[in-house]
């Protein structure tokens, strides 16, 4: 029987109650604590077995995209702080790398150095933080507790640097604003020096943890076909055995310059994402030891340019704006009008902490762009729950959904 | 494609939901980001910025439908509009008056203030009138 919609009674897309099976649909979120945002999962169950899923996203939608093509380059990048909200400054940089690959302007070394800092700070924020959630979600509320007092050093050394704790718009197209404060390399040396231990700890509490076994072993195993197939990135690809990593297969920043492993495992299961993040904020830690040496050297060898030179633009800096009649007039455009970019379009992406994050941008020399598409990785993560869930049980959603690290920021754009 | 990437079966959805451009033989054409019963595909060039006619009511059409649309008004755009006459915000703040009540502008200021039954512990509630104000800085 089709159902009858009215005013008052809801529409479910594709779906009739009165059924002749014994399947029983179980509406999952959109307020489920454990849906990491507002996630809806319609589950056709079998008993507790999942026959099929039908993961329905778009509460969270604001038309990024829509709102991007109404806005000048600057304006628009502290909007895409709200799209992976957890680590805002990885979708700042994604979106200025774009932009500057459309110019193409050269970032000075020191502003490369600040923002490698800036992308593994957020890096281990992010990844921190899916731990803590995680483990939340899993039922090991100790986790929870540590994680999030970690993060909390690392939050106040990003607050210590752009001000702000969640939405950083800590970068900007052709550099940063800002050197970094007096004691972030210090804070970040103590952090960093304890950092080993605490993941130590993590792992000792989650390892061996006979119950943390279960829920991850085995669970939600994504095959590498299945991975490609699904267009997954990061750590959901890593995980299902292939060895991928924007950072190394196309070198942005410095990255090349820095060593650092790719871990990747073959299993494909939730226990393989889980030792993969553990692993990536061992890597993080590393390539952040290695961008202090660099940045030290930089202050040695008298890099102090912090912004691109690129007159038509850029802006001059600010003392230049101060004193002189030229670059403030520069400046004043650039600010009403918004820069001009050459006419032609780009793809730049970033490895950010959840996937492959591009940016695509189509440009016809007006200071709006014609088109800016987002590539989400935690979007296409969201597809791969059609067919990753059915044959698991309710209890293995909560875990499938949490090691997919999908926020919704993102996924809705 | 769908032998290749099954990921195009979201990926197509969101490009018929933004442009309304449909693709051949995709099992589930439906709209992804959007509300199913949308009319208009967002991105679009033709498609304005704020939104149509249709977005603009969709929420009352849909919950109270057509004709409660006068009864309601339009939404409210500017989230920092301040509007003198209405009382619900306490912008006539001591000259409240119930909403659907002419407003003349001579109402008297009401000295009515809120105060629990029987006081809250420990608190006490200031009188204006007899308390005394201290100007004496020798005190």
């Amino acid at each position: 029987m089709a159902q009858v919609t009215n005013r008052l009674t809801p529409f479910f897309e594709n779906i009739t109650f009165d059924r002749d099976d014994n399947e029983l649909i179980l509406n999952f979120g959109p307020q489920h604590p454990s849906a990491h945002g507002q996630l809806r999962l319609m589950l056709h169950l079998q008993q507790e077995q999942i026959v099929k899923a039908h993961p329905d996203v778009g509460y969270l939608h604001r038309g990024m995209e829509k709102m991007a093509e109404n806005m000048i380059y600057n304006e628009f990048l502290p909007t895409t702080d709200r799209m992976d909200y957890i680590a805002s400054s990885a979708n700042n940089y994604g979106f200025a790398l774009a932009v500057e690959k459309l110019i193409g302007v050269e970032v000075p070394r020191r502003a490369k150095v600040i923002r490698m800092m800036i992308l593994e700070i957020n890096r281990l924020i992010s990844h921190l933080f899916w731990l803590a959630t995680t483990a939340l979600d899993i039922g090991a509320m100790t986790i929870f507790l540590y994680a999030f007092r970690e993060r909390e050093y690392l939050m106040d050394i990003m607050e210590g640097y752009c001000g702000a704790r969640l939405t950083h718009s800590s970068i900007r197209i052709g550099g940063v604003p800002l050197d970094i404060q007096d004691d972030f390399l210090h804070q970040l040396r103590v952090f960093l020096n304890k950092l080993p231990q605490n993941i130590k700890d993590y792992e000792d509490l989650l390892d061996e943890n006979r119950i943390w076994r279960m829920r991850m072993e085995d669970v939600g195993v994504v095959s590498k076909e299945m991975a490609l197939s699904w267009g997954c990135s990061g750590p959901m690809l890593r995980a299902s055995g292939v060895a991928w990593d924007i950072r190394k297969e196309e070198p942005y920043e410095l990255y090349d310059e820095v060593e650092f492993r790719v871990p990747y495992s073959d299993k494909g299961d939730n226990f393989a994402r889980y030792r993969i993040y553990m692993e990536e904020m061992r890597e993080s830690a590393k390539i952040l030891y290695q961008c202090i040496d660099m940045y030290e050297k930089c202050v040695k060898d008298g890099e102090t340019e912090l912004m691109a030179h690129s007159p038509r633009y850029i802006s001059a800096p600010k003392l230049d704006i101060m004193t002189q009649n030229y670059s403030l007039m520069q400046h004043f455009v650039l600010v009403t009008q918004g820069m001009r970019p050459p006419v032609g379009e780009v793809y730049a992406a970033t490895e950010s902490p959840k996937g492959e994050l591009g940016f695509y941008i189509n440009s016809q020399g007006d200071p709006y762009p014609y088109r800016l598409k987002l590539r989400a990785p935690s979007f296409w993560h969201t597809g791969i729950l059609t067919d990753l869930l059915p044959g698991h049980y309710i209890p293995d959603v909560v875990s499938i959904i949490g090691t997919t690290n999908i926020v919704f920021g993102e996924v809705d754009r | 494609m769908l032998n290749h990437f099954l990921e195009v079966l979201i990926g197509l959805r969101e490009m018929y939901d933004m442009f309304g451009i449909v693709a051949n033989n995709h099992p589930f054409m439906k709209r992804i980001l959007m509300p199913y019963d949308w009319q208009g595909h967002p991105l679009r060039k033709s498609y304005p910025l704020q939104g149509d006619e249709f977005a603009s009511w969709y929420e009352v059409d849909k919950i109270f439908g057509k004709e409660a649309r006068d009864l309601i008004g339009p939404e409210l755009r500017d989230s920092a509009e301040v509007n003198r006459y209405d009382s619900d915000r306490f912008a006539r703040l001591g000259y409240e008056t119930p909403r659907g009540v002419e407003i003349t502008g001579d109402e008297e200021k009401h000295t009515e203030s809120y105060q629990e039954d029987g006081g809250v512990f420990l608190i006490k509630k200031l009188n204006k009138e007899s308390s005394t104000v201290i100007d004496d800085p020798q005190r």
